[in-house]
């Protein structure tokens, strides 16, 4: 990983491992993950909203502290430590539906002058 | 003569308490009027520790503890409401709700439904979720019995009542994470399934209108679920 990494796709990538790995017996990972999953798709499809970002975050913190065993536990820390310091890179993706690397999906939605 | 049974005291919301050494949290807490929520746990049936509602705080730990597979200890401080804990089961119930189809207008066991009550205990009014909906089976081969896929929340009580109970473990979990669904055998219809002895005991266990008796809506659903612990104690006493 170097500077030509997008973070919200890097989480993307490892909540989507998270998802795939879920046993399914307990209700926050099980679910918690497919949804985690779900509201990072919108943020790099730029189509995502601020309230999502925060229930995001709420997410984050519920799967976290009440998931069964340690998948659970630990996997909202690829969002949560991406969150801690490259807030930017997930509100340019938000607010401004643009991926800085161009690797999200979103970024092809930028009109290419000239 | 029987050795008396070690007791504990603790505290529950500030309220002490004694209980059996061999209790859990949860049986200690109601059996002094507590109640905390759940919706795997049912008295009679092992216990899963899946649905993460009846987490608690002790105090002296930055942790939650599930109160079902907790056993109490001397001196134990028990919190069973707090905003956080609040926070967290209403966050639970929403991820339920948008996990599959929940829409309790057009459902059978509406009005009788234990993730319903618990939803509108908790106050949870609204689901902030984007709703998965996938689109799954309804299983209607059974000649008295109905499997709705749409409905189900994965407690496995009708697995743990079918093997513990009935032992016919009819019932099982096929796949894994947010695919995963109940299956009567080899992933065969319930209406051919060769271990079903058409009890009905999965049925009266399910805390939702994912498994129905079939012609029978809203409150002509009375689960009957007291047979669970007296076969128990019946089953025990048989052993001694």
């Amino acid at each position: 990983m170097n500077d030509g990494a997008c973070m919200v796709n890097v989480a993307h990538y490892f909540m989507e491992f998270c998802m795939s790995e879920s046993c399914g017996k307990c209700i926050p990972c099980r679910a918690g993950t497919a949804q985690m999953y779900e509201l990072l798709t919108r943020m790099t499809k730029g189509t995502a909203t601020l309230h999502d970002l925060e229930l995001l975050e709420e997410l984050c913190d519920m799967v976290a502290n009440t998931s069964l065993c340690g998948l659970g536990q630990s996997a909202p820390n690829p969002v949560l430590s991406t969150l801690r310091y490259f807030r930017h890179e997930y509100l340019e993706h938000i607010e401004e539906k643009r991926c800085c690397v161009g690797v999200c999906p979103c970024s092809s939605n930028v009109e290419v002058l000239a | 003569m029987n050795p008396a049974p070690a007791v504990k005291t603790l505290v529950i919301n500030g309220t002490d308490i004694s209980a059996r050494a061999d209790q859990t949290i949860l049986d200690a807490a109601r059996e002094h009027g507590v109640n905390i929520p759940t919706l795997c746990h049912l008295d009679g049936l092992s216990e899963a520790g899946a649905c993460r509602l009846c987490l608690i705080e002790l105090k002296g730990s930055p942790r939650l503890f599930p109160a079902c597979v907790t056993l109490i200890e001397e001196g134990m401080d028990v919190t069973t409401e707090s905003p956080r804990l609040k926070k967290c089961r209403r966050l639970t119930l929403e991820l339920l709700f948008a996990e599959r189809n929940h829409v309790c207008s057009v459902c059978v066991s509406n009005g009788m439904c234990e993730l319903q009550n618990t939803g509108s205990e908790l106050g949870v009014t609204q689901v902030r979720l984007p709703y998965r909906y996938p689109r799954l089976a309804v299983d209607t081969s059974h000649e008295r019995f109905t499997m709705d896929h749409n409905r189900c929340i994965v407690c496995t009580r009708c697995i743990r009542v079918c093997s513990e109970i009935e032992g016919a473990h009819t019932w099982d979990v096929l796949g894994r994470g947010v695919e995963s669904r109940l299956i009567t055998d080899l992933e065969q219809p319930w209406g051919t399934s060769d271990t079903c002895t058409s009890c009905g005991k999965c049925v009266q266990v399910c805390p939702t209108g994912a498994l129905f008796e079939k012609s029978k809506v809203g409150m002509q659903i009375q689960k009957k679920r007291d047979f669970l612990p007296y076969l128990n104690v019946m089953r025990e006493g048989q052993l001694e």
